[in-house]
């Protein structure tokens, strides 16, 4: 069963010089614990389209239906429900809280859930354990390696068991070792059944991942899927 | 981890500003609290001194005066002629008027220009007890005349002729003790000896009658318009008019001073919106990329607005508990200066609590904007600054 279904979405922005492209008619599907790439230049639309697939930024036409949901009929704010319920986010640089320790950033997510501070604690650390992270639960982001706070960014992702984990460019802050490493966690986790969506400009995690999306110019390079292994 | 710890955290960090926020907001709240403070005790002291001593009426003889001026220029003015006394009897008349019952205090007064030392005084015989009914601000250096041929000086006269305490001063040829000094009151009595009816009678040769008689009612117009009217009809050739009380000159100088804090209080409460207003959206302005953070994570605009709220809530709530300490403080501390007043400054809970409600409401509003301001940002544009 397809997990992500996106039909022919556009995305044309007006400026006062006229209106720019970003996406031209992008269609794809993605079935539940695949682990896709998703690869261009820059400015090739993937940022777009990767807060499309994240419920932030309706498409000008077309639709993303994600578990039979069409996210973009739902409002402003059910979409916010949407996120916290469904997706999990790891973005560019971290993106830590700074004030915020190791265990409260991966709690962030969890403060609007209602459920109780050790309650929320026990998911927290039970993941901060399971991306390696275990006994550094009070250290603040500064006081972490790079690798480290990924980690932090990771476990903070997937602490509310999202469907669909959404990375941008999880290793480009990170040295080839770090980056290494953080690619069999994401590798690891989608063992466990979780679907991974994840912007890379890292040509050799391609042979991580089990399918690639090519995009140039706000459309799919099909030129690019020789082996076909895009579902189209 | 809470809404509320989000918001605690984030006040945690920003230490400086919160200061300058907490600083602004107390200093605001803490004159407030200072100025209606004050003006609360002078109202009271006002109020509890016109209730005591209610509305006076004068009864005095009628007199005639005449001025002359030639080409406009005023050569006399104001010369009494065919000066009278009250009659003997004017007291028990005053006393047997209606509603005689409610007269708090009849005060005799027996008056004139006597010698002193070379110089003329106005020496007035009263009934000391009665006196200091109606005169409760008097303020003395030692004490009231007990006795006959025993006198209590006004400031003006006592910095002219310097008696001291228990010294004699001689006052148409006749020796009078000095008992008491009165401090300066800024009215007549500073240029007065005082004594008592029966010694006033015998400098001033005056063997009987009064000058002047003044009676306190309580406050009910009415009555004081209708002892007065009915004292005329009893009274022949006597003039009773109602006497516009010092206090209530005082109570006009409180209320001027009552809209004078009003006007700072609202000016301060002015700028402490406007300072949290500004810190909150600076604040705000500096954590786009935070709050862009909380939204992609699911953060509904409600949450962002409630930690915002939250935060502004939490600055005022602990800049008001600390302001109204200080300002009562200050309140303390500042009363002694305005003597006259005799003010007596009380822990009032009830503005501890308005103050709470209102520096609590005042920052809730003063930071709509700014939260409204973050719970609309877009979390898509918020993240394309990472």
């Amino acid at each position: 069963m397809d997990l992500i279904n996106v039909d022919n979405v556009t995305k044309v922005f007006k400026g006062g010089e006229g209106s720019v492209t970003a996406l031209g008619g992008v269609s794809f599907k993605v079935p539940e614990g695949d682990f896709v790439a998703l690869m261009g230049p820059s400015g090739s639309g993937k940022s777009t389209l990767l807060t499309m697939l994240g419920a932030m930024n309706p498409p000008t036409s077309g639709s993303v239906i994600i578990d039979g949901i069409d996210v973009y009929s739902l409002t402003a704010e059910k979409r916010a429900d949407f996120r916290s319920e469904y997706l999990g986010f790891v973005f560019q640089q971290f993106q830590l809280i700074p004030y915020l320790t190791a265990m409260e950033n991966v709690m962030l997510p969890l403060a609007i859930t209602g459920k109780s501070n050790r309650e929320q604690a026990r998911m927290a650390k039970e993941v901060l354990e399971k991306v390696g992270l275990g006994g550094k639960e009070g250290r603040l982001p500064n006081q972490m390696s790079g690798g480290e706070q990924e980690r932090v960014a990771i476990a903070r992702a997937i602490v509310n068991e999202p469907p669909i984990l959404f990375a941008d460019e999880p290793t480009g802050a990170l040295d080839s070792k770090n980056s290494e490493e953080i690619m069999n966690l994401f590798k690891y986790l989608n063992r466990e059944g979780q679907t991974i969506i994840m912007v890379t400009h890292n040509q050799e995690f391609l042979a991580h991942v089990k399918r690639t999306i090519f995009i140039r110019d706000g459309v799919l390079d099909r030129s690019r899927h020789p082996d076909s292994r895009i579902a189209v | 981890m809470q809404l509320r710890d989000i918001a605690l955290k984030n006040l945690q960090r920003r230490k400086t500003k919160l200061l300058f926020m907490v600083f602004g907001i107390f200093f605001g709240i803490a004159t407030i609290v200072t100025l209606f403070t004050l003006t609360g005790a002078m109202e009271q002291s006002v109020n509890r001194k016109i209730s005591e001593t209610g509305i006076k009426i004068a009864v005095s003889p009628e007199t005639e005066s005449a001025s002359f001026s030639v080409g406009g220029i005023p050569v006399v003015s104001g010369v009494s002629y065919n000066v009278t006394d009250l009659p003997a009897d004017t007291p028990d008349v005053i006393r047997s008027v209606t509603g005689a019952d409610k007269i708090r205090v009849v005060a005799p007064k027996v008056m004139g220009m006597a010698a002193m030392e070379g110089s003329k005084v106005l020496l007035v015989g009263v009934d000391f007890e009665s006196e200091l009914k109606i005169k409760s601000w008097w303020d003395m250096v030692g004490s009231l005349p007990a006795g006959e041929g025993q006198a209590l000086v006004g400031a003006r006269v006592a910095d002219k002729y310097r008696p001291a305490l228990g010294s004699t001063i001689e006052v148409n040829g006749r020796q009078l003790t000095v008992t008491g000094i009165l401090k300066e009151t800024g009215e007549e009595e500073d240029g007065i000896v005082f004594t008592g009816i029966a010694t006033a009678r015998k400098a001033l040769e005056k063997p009987e009658g009064y000058s002047f008689v003044e009676i306190t009612v309580p406050r009910d117009e009415a009555l004081a318009a209708r002892v007065s009217a009915e004292l005329t009809q009893k009274i022949p050739d006597t003039r009773v008019r109602v006497v516009k009380e010092a206090s209530e000159a005082r109570q006009e100088l409180v209320e001027r001073f009552s809209s004078f804090s009003l006007v700072v209080s609202l000016v301060m409460a002015l700028i402490g919106v406007l300072i949290i207003a500004s810190t909150i959206t600076a604040s705000v302005n500096e954590r786009t990329r935070e709050i862009g953070i909380l939204r992609a994570i699911g953060f509904r605009k409600a949450h962002i607005t409630r930690i915002i709220l939250l935060e502004a809530g939490i600055v005022s709530g602990i800049s008001a508990v600390a302001g109204y300490f200080a300002g009562m403080g200050a309140a303390r501390l500042t009363a002694p200066l305005f003597a006259d007043f005799q003010l007596t400054v009380s822990w009032n809970p009830l503005l501890g609590a308005a103050v709470l409600t209102g520096a609590v409401a005042a920052g809730l509003l003063a930071s709509i904007y700014p939260a409204s301001k973050a719970a609309r940002l877009d979390p898509a544009e918020a993240l394309r600054f990472i």
